[in-house]
């Protein structure tokens, strides 16, 4: 092109304005398609990290869970103080009382926050054996489901919580 | 006369065409530059918050830390924990249940002691430490904390990010 110009004599050398336009846009586009790999490759790291700390969050959180769970009192049926499906409280082996809910996205125990984000959260009262919900006076064990979401991040946890002391009348454990 | 010129093949008649030479005028490059300027002007304005990322990154670390020494605490019988000293810009994360007995990093087993405001974290300053050396943040066997408060950083540009520790369930938040 600068061949070409310079031939015309040395009155038309030069880039046009219309030229250098077009090698800005040329240059506008690689630079484009770099910005766009940078970007991608930060966003899948960035959604990696979410990732991490959902999952460490909601482990947290299902641990503490079956560690309470765990220390059922279960010596009356009055021990199990409310079980539903986003809700279960009851009296612990010290006297004292655990109140797990679920209500508007955040997972709480003892009205205290204990996961952020939950898009859906499930407790199934279960007898030792068999998928077919019970009473919680005749449970052997709940069986948790929860998933914690961020951004495009979605993870869903499931585990099982085991009370240890039972001594109510009870399928699983000797009684009627 | 141009005449001789025209005949040389140019589509239009030589009266037609200006004196002017062909290159580029001031006018046409301050054009130019007023275009790029208004581009880079625009690509500036969407990076504005880069400037605050090393606080991001620092939030967010110092988050991660302290669920580590939770999880870490939560398995070794409630003897972990962190220390955010404002007076020295450094945080440390411990075990033992000794706030001066600093765990291994995870990945590069060097005590785990981060001190801001250089390197990667130039600019980034604790401004507000809950959990400073007289009342550092323990962790019992749950992963509950003995004590709960924030961490607030602040960044080059004056933001500020705030690390939260919620009370009795140890859930770690990080906001602005």
């Amino acid at each position: 092109m600068i061949a070409a110009r310079a031939a015309e004599g040395a009155g038309a050398s030069g880039f046009t304005l219309v030229e250098v336009l077009v090698a800005v846009l040329l240059s506008t586009f690689l630079a484009a398609g770099a910005a766009t790999l940078l970007v991608t490759a930060a966003d899948v790291s960035e959604q990696a990290t979410e990732r991490e700390r959902l999952e460490g969050d909601g482990l947290r959180a299902v641990e503490r869970f079956r560690r309470d769970v765990r220390r059922l009192r279960g010596v009356t049926s009055l021990d199990v103080l409310s079980a539903t499906a986003t809700r279960f409280r009851f009296v612990d082996l010290s006297g004292a009382t655990v109140d797990w809910e679920h209500a508007a996205g955040v997972l709480r125990r003892n009205d205290e926050d204990a996961v952020d984000g939950v898009t859906a959260f499930s407790l199934a009262y279960l007898p030792a054996t068999g998928t077919a919900s019970v009473p919680p006076s005749r449970m052997s064990r709940i069986e948790i489901s929860i998933t914690v979401a961020s951004g495009t991040e979605s993870v869903t946890l499931r585990a099982t919580a085991v009370p240890r002391c039972l001594a109510f009348p009870h399928a699983g454990f000797g009684g009627s | 006369m141009n005449i001789g010129r025209g005949a040389e093949g140019r589509n239009r008649p030589a009266a037609a065409r200006p004196p002017t030479p062909k290159g580029s005028t001031l006018v046409e490059l301050v054009i130019l530059l007023s275009i790029l300027g208004a581009a880079s002007a625009a690509a500036a304005w969407s990076l504005a918050d880069a400037r605050d990322v090393p606080l991001r990154v620092a939030a967010e670390r110092l988050a991660r830390h302290i669920r580590y020494a939770q999880r870490l605490s939560m398995s070794r019988n409630g003897t972990c924990g962190l220390v955010a000293d404002a007076a020295t810009e450094t945080y440390l994360a411990f075990e033992n249940g000794n706030p001066s007995d600093p765990l291994a990093d995870p990945w590069t087993r060097d005590p785990l002691v981060v001190t801001l405001g250089q390197d990667e974290f130039s600019g980034v300053s604790i401004l507000t430490s809950a959990f400073g050396p007289s009342s550092p943040l323990s962790f019992d066997a749950e992963g509950a904390p003995l004590s709960s408060g924030t961490v607030v950083l602040a960044g080059a540009g004056g933001a500020t990010a705030t690390v939260r520790v919620v009370a009795g369930t140890g859930l770690v938040r990080v906001g602005p």
